[in-house]
Formats: structure tokens, sequence, C-alpha cells
């Protein structure tokens, strides 16, 4: 499994791309008009605030004179709890469930340079946090808890220390059959214990490659 | 008597990869050495030589983001080597101590060679356009790519193509077929990597800033990958 | 990468074994090994070793290290030592681990022994979660690790390098679009502290 590195194909980065941010309109759009919800005139107005899809934004130049992009409260809600670094105990997922890749394209058209910060600071700053979690059976998952980024890695060393304890526990080398043929003998087995009731399975592959664990 | 036949056919299975098959491979010894200047008399590769070059690309391969070079020489030498090991060893008695442990080394191998081959095929198949692209820029002797890989990532990259192009792209607005160069899936260069220096090397760049660090022998580090890419085509350090 | 790798890797460490037969030198690939000659110790690879000892051909020999009192100075040196110290063998873990499963009445006061090696481990994993921790908060894409064993970098992989990516990542972007629009003129805040990489030597001398 690779690291999440964003391109064409990825589903998260098409997920993050729907998102949709503010944006307020600077001059007059001739027969726009429909993309604001609330206005009856054919032309979108200049002054009016409406809401735009990312994946459009993101072909947008920084100084376009068309639009200006919004930065989400989110990430100035979190710029206090950041320049404090008290960041672990943020409900991050409950925020934005991308945080980190919706930010990051926001980057550059955040004028302050706020986002790109933020992103880049909380990230660092949870880090500890999220190798804390994934060493002490996190399997307590808390929902809201972490963005989709952060839920990746948390998985990533779940994995690694599930990994490590079943290598410590061994007591030989357990060749373990894949997850798809493990599937593949299970469904066979429930398909003969419904042709003949109480046969014996106790020899099948799973049950003898199936010790010590 | 019949276990002194044994012993003296062994004795050929064993002296097999020190001397013969392998000896008259001297070019490629040669070629593997490359820049180095003591190539003047072609010196003969050993098996474990050729064992240690494929362990290293094979941890080098699963550990790098992207596609290094192509071991196809090394490969073929152990394949025959392999091959003449096993044919040497078909009289054997199946449950003699020296069939036994032979053939458990050569799995052992062979497991080295499968592995490294599959790390290859899954970056492969996850990069077919970029890999192919870089490709084209090299040099018929830097291709990353065997020519039998060259071959594979060519057609599963039509196969995506055309499997594409059947279930979507065909219903859709001229303008979005265009977009070869946007859905080209790159690896992350700059992905951080696990390395061991060989040798001492001087004067490596670690930080997008020119800092600089020396390295010693056997010290190890966490860098972008990108930074030491060299280091380790050369050979000066390896991933771990 | 899964502990079996790293496993399979360390097998090859040479160890000595007793054999109970006797028998010529193999040429292995690797390396000869042998003479066998029943009752003297000769040197193995570990998978060969442990496959042996399965088959009751030949006794482990523990390495010099896998000793009580050696081991709990090579502790006492690891909690004193800011740094990781070098172990006695570099894939002590996979040694012992494959050793003690195998062989364990060859290995004497074992039971000890398992106890106080996994004591060196978790001191030294829980070291590099703090050196880490003092890494990233220092803005650092680059550290020297020596001295480390694979397996005690596996318990931090991937976890930590795709972490370091990340950052990365948004620092590259933070940095750049402060660049750009900078040179439009656009540039309001102060200049962020620290955006290149610094190179960190907590993990090392």
């Amino acid at each position: 499994m690779m690291n999440y590195f964003p391109n064409y194909y990825s589903i998260e980065d098409i997920f993050v791309t729907q998102e949709k941010v503010e944006c307020k309109v600077n001059t007059r759009l001739q027969r726009l008009g429909f993309l604001d919800a609330g206005a009856e005139t054919e032309d979108l107005e200049p002054g009016r605030t409406i809401n735009l899809p990312l994946w459009y934004i993101k072909e947008l130049k920084v100084n376009n004179s068309y639009f200006t992009i919004g930065v989400p409260d989110i990430y100035k809600n979190v710029h206090k709890a950041v320049c404090e670094a008290e960041t672990t105990h943020i409900e991050l997922g409950r925020l934005h469930p991308y945080f980190y890749e919706f930010g990051r394209y926001l980057t550059p058209y955040d004028r302050n340079h706020v986002i790109g910060r933020i992103i880049f600071e909380t990230l660092r700053q949870r880090v500890r946090h999220l190798l804390d979690i994934s060493k002490n059976d996190g399997e307590s998952k808390r929902e809201h808890r972490l963005d989709n980024i952060e839920s990746k890695l948390h998985e990533a060393g779940l994995r690694t220390n599930t990994q490590y304890i079943n290598w410590l526990q061994m007591s030989g080398n357990h060749i373990r059959i894949s997850q798809l043929v493990e599937e593949h003998q299970k469904k066979r087995k429930r398909a003969e214990r419904s042709d003949d009731e109480g046969g014996d399975d106790t020899d099948t592959p799973t049950s003898k490659k199936r010790s010590t664990m | 008597m019949s276990t002194r036949e044994i012993m003296s056919d062994s004795e050929n299975v064993e002296q097999a990869p020190n001397e013969h098959e392998l000896s008259t491979e001297a070019d490629l010894a040669r070629a593997y050495e490359g820049d180095d200047d003591d190539d003047e008399d072609a010196e003969p590769i050993t098996a474990q030589k050729v064992l240690e070059i494929l362990e290293t690309a094979w941890t080098n391969e699963m550990f790098a983001p992207e596609l290094l070079q192509h071991q196809s020489d090394m490969l073929e030498l152990m394949m025959s080597q392999v091959a003449h090991m096993e044919e040497q060893m078909k009289d054997l008695d199946k449950n003699d101590f020296r069939y036994v442990v032979h053939q458990m080394e050569l799995e052992r191998i062979r497991y080295i060679m499968a592995s490294y081959l599959r790390c290859r095929l899954q970056k492969i198949e996850a990069f077919t356009q970029y890999i192919i692209n870089q490709d084209a820029t090299y040099d018929a002797a830097d291709k990353r790519l065997s020519p039998e890989e060259a071959k594979y990532a060519q057609e599963f990259a039509t196969n995506v193509d055309e499997y594409f192009s059947k279930v979507a792209t065909r219903y859709m607005p001229n303008q979005q077929r265009g977009e070869a160069e946007q859905r080209i899936v790159a690896p992350n260069l700059m992905s951080h990597v696990f390395l061991k220096a060989n040798v001492a090397v001087s004067g490596v760049i670690v930080g997008v800033d020119d800092e600089e660090v020396d390295l010693t022998p056997g010290s190890q580090h966490i860098i972008p990958y990108q930074l030491v890419a060299d280091l380790i085509q050369k050979n000066q350090a390896k991933l771990i | 990468m899964d502990p079996s790798i790293i496993e399979f890797i360390g097998e090859k460490s040479m160890i000595s074994i007793i054999p109970n037969f006797s028998n010529e030198p193999l040429h292995l690939v690797y390396g000869s090994v042998g003479p066998f000659r029943a009752g003297f110790p000769v040197f193995v690879p570990l998978w060969l070793a442990t496959h042996l000892r399965k088959q009751q051909k030949c006794r482990i020999v523990p390495p010099e290290w896998m000793e009580l009192e050696t081991l709990e100075e090579i502790k006492e040196e690891e909690k004193r030592s800011k740094f990781f110290t070098k172990m006695p063998c570099e894939h002590y873990m996979v040694v012992a681990q494959l050793v003690m499963s195998t062989a364990p009445d060859d290995v004497p006061r074992c039971e000890e022994l398992r106890t106080i090696i996994k004591d060196i481990f978790d001191i030294r994993e829980s070291k590099l979660r703090t050196s880490i921790d003092a890494f990233i908060k220092g803005e650092g894409t680059y550290a020297k690790l020596d001295n480390l064993t694979l397996l005690e970098i596996h318990s931090v992989r991937p976890i930590l390098p795709y972490s370091l990516d990340h950052i990365a990542r948004y620092q590259r972007m933070a940095t750049a679009s402060q660049r750009d629009t900078s040179m439009l003129g656009l540039n309001t805040t102060g200049s962020a502290s620290g955006t290149g990489s610094m190179s960190n030597s907590l993990f090392t001398q």
C-alpha cells in the first residue's frame, strides 16, 4: 500500500474537489445568475456571495478579477489552538473530513497565508498523537477525531503494530493463507456444511494453518 | 559404495557455484563494476556476489518510490545458477541432508527474485505511463525497464486505455479525452526513505535550503528519496 | 513491510551450532558451511540452524551476547544514553526470537532473557518515538538514525515516513504560495520562520 499522493484517479481527490467554497462576486458576470440560488437576475451581480465547487475554483488564477475566494471558518477557528500548540484534542474530522487536502487546495487563494501555515502546523503537532494512538491499540476509534489523511496514517500504524505483535507471539513460521483464499474456503465450508450437516471439517487447510495465534 | 558416488556427484554440485558456468560471464562482471578502474582482467563474478547484488536490488526496489534500473543480467545469471544446481541435485535422494539444505537455499533465492519482480510489476502497473515516458528519455544502457517489462508496460497501458475508452471516455465530450498529460500517475519522489551509507559520501544536500551533510560509512538516515536517488544508483548507499 | 521479511533478512545471520552428525562442507550460493563434525561447533546461517534444530540434528549455541549480565549492561547503557547504543547484533530481536522459540532448551534462563531483550527493544522504541517528536517539532525532514535495527525502524514504518511526506507536501505548498504572492506584492504578514528543513542530530552523537 502506497502513501496517499493525489492523482487524477484518486477518489479522495475527487471527493475533496467536490467540496463547495464560498466566493464573493467582484464583477457582473453575464448570464451566470443561475449559479446564485437566491438571485432572480439573469446576470450574477457584484457583491453577491455564492458557493462554487473546488474543482472549478482551483482552475482560477489567484488574482482573478471575478471572485474573491473566502477562507473557510474552520481554518480561522483552529488558529488559536495551532499557535498554542494545543491541537491534539481537536476533532479534526468533524471540522472537515478532508481538513488537510481541502486546505492545501485553498492555500494559494488565502492572501493572509494562514491556511498553508495552519495545515502544516496542525499535522506537525498531531503526528506524535497519531503515533501514540497507533501503538496503544487504538481500536477504540473515535469517529470524528481524525481527518481522512490522519485516519489512513492511523490505520497504517495499527497494522504495523498488529503485525509486530503477531510476529512476537508466533512460535514458528506459520504461512498464513491469503484473505481471498480464506474467504473462498470459508464459503466452501459453509456450503459443505449445509450439504452435509455435522461433516468433519477439522482437516481443512484453514484450521490447520491457524494455530498458536 | 553408493554413498560415495553421491558424494562425488555432489562435489560437483558444491563446486559449481564458484567455478564453471559463471566464470564465463566475465564481461557482465565488468559491466557491473562499471567505472571502477580495476577491470583490466575480466574478473569472474561469483554466484555469491550475484546474489548480494540481487538482494540489494530487491530491498532498494521495495523502498524506493520510483522504479529502479532493471537487473536482467544478474537475474539471468542467478536463474541459470539455480537451474544448474537443480540439475546437479536431481540424482540425490530427496531426504539427503545436502539435498534438503540446497533446496532450502534455492527456495530462499527464488523468493527474493520473485518478490523483486513482483515489486517492480506493482510499480509498473501503478505508474505505467510515467515510467514509459521516462524510459523513453534514457539511453539504451540506462533503461529502467527490462525489455520484457517494457513490453508488459506497453501492453498494460494499451489495455487500460482501451478499457477506459470502451466503458467511459468514448461517451464523453471531446475535450475530456484530451487530458492524457493530466492523467499520468507519478510517484512522489520526495517520499521519505531510510538510508544506510555504504561508503563515505561528502556534501549530500539534505534539505531544500541546500544544507549539506557528510555521510559516514554505515550511518543511517531518514531523508526524502530524491535527495539521495543518485547515491542509490551509484551503490554508495542502500535503502533499508 | 511485514516483520516476516525482516525475519527473512535476519535469518542470514551466522550462528554456531553443535551438530550430532558429520558431513562434508556444503557449498551454498551464499558461501560454504561446514564441515560438520558431530559434537564440534560450526557456524551456519540462522535459517539452517533452526531447520536442523527442528529436525533434532543439532544444538544451538546461543550467541555470546545472549546472556543475562551482558544484556543487563546493555539495558542500563540504553537507559543512560540519550542516543541509540550499538546493539551486539544487527538483528538481535530476530535472532533472539528465532533461537528462543525453536530451541528454548538450548538457552539457559531463556524466559529471563526474553524479558530483558523485550525491555531493551521497548526502551529503544520509546526513545525513538520521543526523538521523532522532537525532530518533527524542530521542522526537520532529515535525521540521522545510527544504530537503529531494522525491526526498530519497522515499528514506525510506514507511519513516520508517510507523515513526513504529508508534512513536507504542506510545507512546500505554504512556502510556494507565500513566495508567489509576495512577488505580486500581496504579502501582508511577516514571513513565517523556518521554511527550510533542519537537520537534526538528536538521534545520534
